[in-house]
C-alpha cells in the first residue's frame, strides 16, 4: 500500500545505480553516519536530537503513582510517540509508530538499561513512573536510531526530585496492615539538588538498509533468486529518507559500549547472509563507541555549563586546608 | 450464504412434508458424522476438540483452580462454572459472543451439582473450572451468522467429562476431631489445601461408568445442548446451513443425565440479514412444536451422551504426544 | 531440595536433551482439506500450532486489491488458553501490540517468500491458531504457515525454517529452548531460507555478548536445517499418499 509519497522510476533508477556504484545521494559514504547533533535544554529531560535532516525532540517526565500491582518492588516506564499526521505521509508502512515504540521499549526496557527498581520509593505504595514523550519535528529517515538515542539521553539528562519518607504510624499501634501510612515529601528542584536516574549502561540501535545490486526499481524480479553469483547485497548505514522508501530490508542492531548486543531485529524482506550480518554487528561497535563518546561529552559539557553560575566555592562546607606556604 | 428462491422453496416444500425429506437423507433425529478427540492439551486438566464434516470445528479446555467462598455470601452470584468464547472474525463484544457466553454459563451454572466440585473437608474451598471455547469456522467469510450449538456443547461435554482433578492430600477432618474449639477452627481453615504432584493420581470429575443407562440419579454428567431447526410442524435435530436458513424457527433444548431441563429457549436461526426480518418472526411457536421437540430430544440425547462417553473412555490418555490428526 | 539446573555439567538439560537437540517434530498437512485451501498442524514437543490458508481469493473489499500483485494478510489467534501459566483472566486481545507487531513480522517475512506478482488482483489470507505455547512461539508460528502455503499450492521461492537457540552462562549454546529455558536465557529467533545461509528473520530481545553471537547463529543455522529436513520428509510423504489416492480413483 502505497502512502503519499512515492518515488518516481527515474530517481528510484538513479539511485541504485549510484549505489551500485558505491555511492549515495549526499555524497556520504556508504557506511558514513550523519552528523548528530545533541542540545540538551533548560529543564532537565528536555532534549532535541538532530541526525542530518531529521529532528527529534524527547520530553521525559515524571509523577508518583502506584507500582503495579504484580510489581510492587518496581518503578513504570512509557514511552509515547506522537508522528504528526503529515509526517505520516512520509512514512513508508503503516505500522511505523508501533515497530518505533515496540523497538525503543525493548531497547531500554528489556536490556534493564534504566534500573526500574530503582525508581521504587516504597513497595506496593509509592513509585516513581517516568514517561518519555518524542515529537518529530522533521523526518528524513531512520527514524528508529534517532528516537532511541533521543530517549536514552533524555534518560541520562533527566533528573528526578528529591524525596523523603516521613514514617507515621498509627496511635493504636495494632498490627494491622495498612492503619501505618507515611507522608512523602517531595523537594523542588531549587530547594534541594535532584536526582540522576539509574541508567545501567546506554544501548544505542543502528540500522542497516540491505540492497541488491543487481534490481533496478522495486521488487526482486525472479532472476535474481535464481543467479547467486551476480547478487552482491550492499549494506547501507544510516539510511535518508529516499534511501529508505527503496530499501529491501533492514536490519536494527542495539547494542552498548561493553559489546553486548541488547536486540537485534530483522524483519523479513531481503534475506542476508549470517556473514553479513555478522559483519554488519562488527561495524557497529565502533560507531556504538563513537556515539557513546559524543553522548557523554555533551552532558559532561551541559553539566559543566549548569555549574557555571553556582557559587560552588560558597556551598563548601569544609574547612579551608592550610597549607604551609612557609 | 445466498440462496435462489427456487433453492428455498425446495428446501421448504420438502421439509415441511409429512415425512419430511432432508437434503443429505438424514433422518430427524440423526447427526451428522464427526470427528472427535480428547486429552490432547497437556496444561490443562480436560480438552477436547470435535470437527463437523462440513469443516467447522471447536476445541474446548477446562482448567480448575482453587476458589474460596464465604459461606455468607452463597448465593446464585457465584459462578464455579465461568466460559470463555473466542471465535476468530468476531469481537468478544458482539452480540454472538455474549449470548453464547450467557446462554453455557446459565444453563451449566444451573444444573451443576457444585458439591462434586468441593474440596472434601475444607469447608469453603471450591474448584473453579474455567473453559475456553475456540470454534474454528470452515468459510473465511464471517458474515455467515452460523455458529453450530451442537458442535459446541458435545466438545464441552466431551472436554468436561475427560477433566481430571487433582487428588487432595491434605485432610483436614482428623485434625478437627483434636481440636474442638471454634477460635482455634478458624485459624486452622486458613490453611491451604494440597494436592499431589502425581498426575496418575488424579480423579476424573465426572467417574465414568461401565454402565451407559443415565437412571442413576446420583451420577451426573454435563449437560448437553441440543438445536433443533423448526420447519412448518416438523422439528430436526442437528441442522445444516441450508435447513437453519429456511426454518421457522429454533429450540434451544438442553438436556442433562436423562432429563430434559431449563432453560428451553426459542431463537431464530436464519439470520439472512437481507432478508425482510419481519417474515420468519411472525410465524410463532405452538404447543405442538414444545412437545415434539422434547420428545425428540429425549429420544435421541441419550444414545448421544452414550457415544461420546466412548470417545473419552477409548482416548488415550498420552493423546497429547502424538498429533491429535 | 533439588534445583532444576537448565543445563548440568553433565551436559544434559531438564528434560534429557542435550545442547544441540531439538524436541519431537511431528507435523501433517492437509489438516482441514475442506475449509480452506491449505492448512497444516505443527507439533514441536509441547507447542502445537495450526495454520489455515485461504487463497488466492477475491479479495475482501477495494483497499486490499491491488493492481500488480496479491494482497497478503496474516491473522494471528492465541487463545487464552494457550498460555504456559493459564488462567483464563489472562486475555491476549486481537489488538495487543504484541500479536500486531507478529503479524506484521510475518506479513514482512512471506511477503518476500511468496511469489505475489503470480496472483495480482487477488488476497490471500493466513490464519494461525496457537493451542498451545511451550516455548519457540514464533519459530513455529513460521514453520506451520510455511507448510501450509506449501499445501494451498501457492508459489513459493523455497521453505523457510525456523528455530530458537539461548546462550548458557555465556558459554554454552543451546538449541530449541522450552518455555521455562526461554525465561532464563537470552535467546534469539531465526528464520532461514531453504537449505541457504540466508536469514530472513532475526530477533533478539535480551542481551547477548558479541562474542557469542557467532557461535548461536551457527549453530541456529544448522538446527533450522534439520527442521527444514523434518519438513521436507512429511510434505514427500503426505505428497505419496495424495499421489496414491489419485491414481487409485482413476483406475476405478
Amino acid at each position: 500500500m502505497v502512502k503519499g509519497v512515492v518515488l518516481s522510476r527515474n530517481e528510484q533508477e538513479f539511485l541504485l545505480q549510484l549505489l551500485a556504484q558505491g555511492k549515495r545521494l549526499d555524497g556520504r559514504e556508504i557506511e558514513q553516519f550523519r552528523d548528530v547533533e545533541i542540545k540538551l535544554g533548560e529543564e532537565y529531560g528536555y532534549v532535541d536530537v538532530k541526525l542530518g535532516r531529521s529532528r527529534v525532540v524527547v520530553r521525559i517526565s515524571s509523577e508518583i503513582v502506584k507500582p503495579f500491582e504484580d510489581r510492587p518492588f518496581e518503578g513504570i516506564f512509557n514511552i509515547n510517540i506522537e508522528l504528526n499526521s503529515n509526517l505520516l505521509l512520509f512514512s513508508s508502512s503503516d505500522n511505523d509508530e508501533l515497530l518505533i515504540q515496540r523497538m525503543i521499549e525493548k531497547s531500554i526496557k528489556r536490556s534493564n538499561s534504566l534500573d526500574l527498581e530503582s525508581l521504587c520509593i516504597i513497595a506496593g505504595k509509592f513509585c516513581w513512573s517516568i514517561k518519555a514523550d518524542l515529537h518529530f519535528i522533521e523526518f528524513d529517515g531512520n527514524f528508529i536510531d534517532i528516537s532511541n538515542l533521543a530517549v536514552i539521553v533524555g534518560l541520562l539528562h533527566f533528573k528526578l526530585n528529591n524525596v523523603t519518607i516521613n514514617n507515621n504510624q498509627n496511635a493504636s499501634g495494632g498490627s494491622n496492615n495498612d492503619q501505618q501510612y507515611a507522608n512523602l515529601i517531595i523537594h523542588p528542584i531549587n530547594e534541594i539538588d535532584p536526582i540522576s536516574l539509574s541508567i545501567l549502561h546506554i544501548p544505542i540501535s543502528i540500522t542497516f538498509s540491505f540492497y541488491t545490486s543487481t534490481s533496478s526499481g522495486g521488487d526482486t524480479g525472479d532472476n535474481d533468486k535464481d543467479n547467486d553469483k551476480d547478487q552482491s547485497v550492499i549494506c547501507l548505514l544510516d539510511a535518508s529518507l529516499k534511501e529508505e522508501m527503496l530499501r529491501q530490508s533492514f536490519l536494527i542492531i542495539t547494542m552498548n559500549k561493553n559489546k553486548e548486543v541488547c536486540q537485534i531485529l530483522k524483519n523479513g524482506g531481503l534475506p542476508i547472509d549470517a556473514l553479513t550480518i555478522l559483519n554488519c554487528c562488527n561495524r557497529a561497535v565502533k560507531i556504538v563507541d563513537e556515539l557513546t563518546e559524543k553522548i557523554k561529552s555533551t552532558l559532561k559539557e551541559d553539566q559543566l555549563r549548569r555549574l557555571e553560575n553556582v557559587p560552588l566555592d560558597e556551598l563548601r562546607a569544609e574547612n579551608a586546608r592550610q597549607t604551609n606556604e612557609l | 450464504m445466498i440462496l435462489s428462491p427456487a433453492e428455498r422453496s425446495y428446501l421448504r416444500d420438502s421439509l415441511s412434508l409429512e415425512t419430511p425429506i432432508r437434503p443429505d437423507s438424514r433422518l430427524v433425529g440423526q447427526f451428522r458424522p464427526i470427528e472427535a478427540v480428547c486429552n490432547f492439551l497437556p496444561n490443562f486438566n480436560g480438552s477436547s476438540r470435535v470437527r463437523l464434516s462440513d469443516g467447522n470445528e471447536c476445541i474446548t479446555s477446562v482448567k480448575s483452580s482453587v476458589v474460596i467462598i464465604s459461606s455468607s455470601s452463597r448465593d446464585d452470584s457465584v459462578n464455579l462454572i465461568d466460559f470463555l468464547f473466542n471465535i476468530p472474525g468476531y469481537r468478544d463484544d458482539s452480540n454472538l459472543v455474549s449470548n453464547l457466553t450467557l446462554t453455557f454459563n446459565k444453563i451449566f451454572n444451573n444444573n451443576f451439582d457444585y458439591s462434586s466440585l468441593k474440596l472434601k473437608n475444607f469447608k469453603n474451598h471450591f474448584f473453579k473450572l474455567s473453559i475456553d471455547i475456540l470454534f474454528i469456522s470452515n468459510s473465511s467469510d464471517i458474515n455467515d451468522n452460523y455458529v453450530p450449538l451442537t458442535l459446541i456443547s458435545f466438545s464441552s461435554y466431551l472436554a468436561l467429562r475427560s477433566t481430571r482433578l487433582p487428588l487432595l492430600i491434605n485432610d483436614l477432618e482428623k485434625d478437627e476431631e483434636d481440636l474442638n474449639i471454634d477460635k482455634i477452627k478458624t485459624q486452622k481453615e486458613v490453611e491451604l489445601p494440597m494436592f499431589s504432584d502425581d498426575w496418575s493420581d488424579s480423579t476424573y470429575l465426572f467417574p465414568t461408568s461401565p454402565s451407559s443407562s443415565t437412571a442413576n440419579a446420583n451420577q451426573r454428567t454435563p449437560p448437553l445442548i441440543f438445536i433443533l431447526a423448526v420447519i412448518d410442524d416438523n422439528l430436526f435435530v442437528d441442522p445444516t446451513i441450508e435447513e437453519q436458513y429456511v426454518s421457522d424457527n429454533g429450540l434451544i433444548v438442553p438436556w442433562c443425565s436423562g432429563n430434559i431441563i431449563n432453560p428451553i429457549e426459542s431463537t431464530k436461526l436464519s439470520r439472512d440479514p437481507n432478508s425482510d426480518s419481519t417474515s420468519s418472526s411472525t410465524v410463532g411457536l405452538n404447543y405442538n412444536h414444545l412437545t415434539k421437540g422434547i420428545s425428540l430430544v429425549k429420544e435421541v440425547a441419550a444414545k448421544v451422551a452414550s457415544a461420546l462417553d466412548n470417545v473419552v473412555n477409548t482416548s488415550d490418555e498420552n493423546e497429547f504426544l502424538n498429533s491429535i490428526f | 531440595m533439588s534445583r532444576q539446573e537448565i543445563y548440568s555439567p553433565e551436559g544434559l538439560r531438564v528434560d534429557g536433551r542435550r545442547w544441540n537437540e531439538i524436541r519431537r517434530l511431528s507435523c501433517k498437512i492437509n489438516t482441514h482439506p475442506i475449509s480452506c485451501d491449505g492448512s497444516s498442524y505443527l507439533q514441536i514437543g509441547n507447542t502445537k500450532v495450526m495454520t489455515m490458508v485461504h487463497g488466492p481469493i477475491e479479495p475482501k473489499n477495494k483497499s486490499s486489491l491491488l493492481q500488480d500483485r496479491a494482497y497478503l494478510t496474516v491473522n494471528l489467534n492465541i487463545p487464552s488458553f494457550s498460555f504456559f501459566n493459564a488462567t483464563t483472566n489472562k486475555k491476549l486481545s486481537k489488538n495487543s501490540k504484541k500479536i500486531l507487531e507478529l503479524q506484521v513480522s510475518l506479513v514482512n517475512i512471506f511477503q518476500d517468500l511468496i511469489i505475489l506478482k503470480n496472483y495480482p488482483r487477488t488476497q490471500i489470507i493466513i490464519n494461525t491458531i496457537v493451542l498451545n505455547q511451550d516455548g519457540s512461539l514464533i519459530s513455529s508460528i513460521i514453520n506451520s504457515i510455511s507448510l501450509a502455503l506449501i499445501d494451498s499450492g501457492i508459489s513459493m521461492y523455497d521453505y523457510i525454517s525456523s528455530v530458537n537457540c539461548g546462550l548458557f552462562n555465556s558459554k554454552f549454546p543451546i538449541l530449541d529452548l522450552n518455555y521455562l529455558e526461554e525465561l532464563d536465557l537470552p535467546f534469539l529467533t531465526i528464520a532461514i531460507i531453504g537449505k541457504s545461509e540466508n536469514v530472513s528473520f532475526l530477533l533478539l530481545e535480551n542481551n547477548l555478548p558479541l562474542d557469542a553471537l557467532e557461535k548461536i547463529l551457527a549453530i541456529s543455522i544448522s538446527g533450522s536445517h534439520r527442521i527444514k529436513d523434518l519438513m521436507d520428509n512429511q510434505v514427500k510423504k503426505s505428497s505419496k499418499l495424495r499421489i496414491k489416492s489419485i491414481n487409485e480413483q482413476s483406475i476405478n
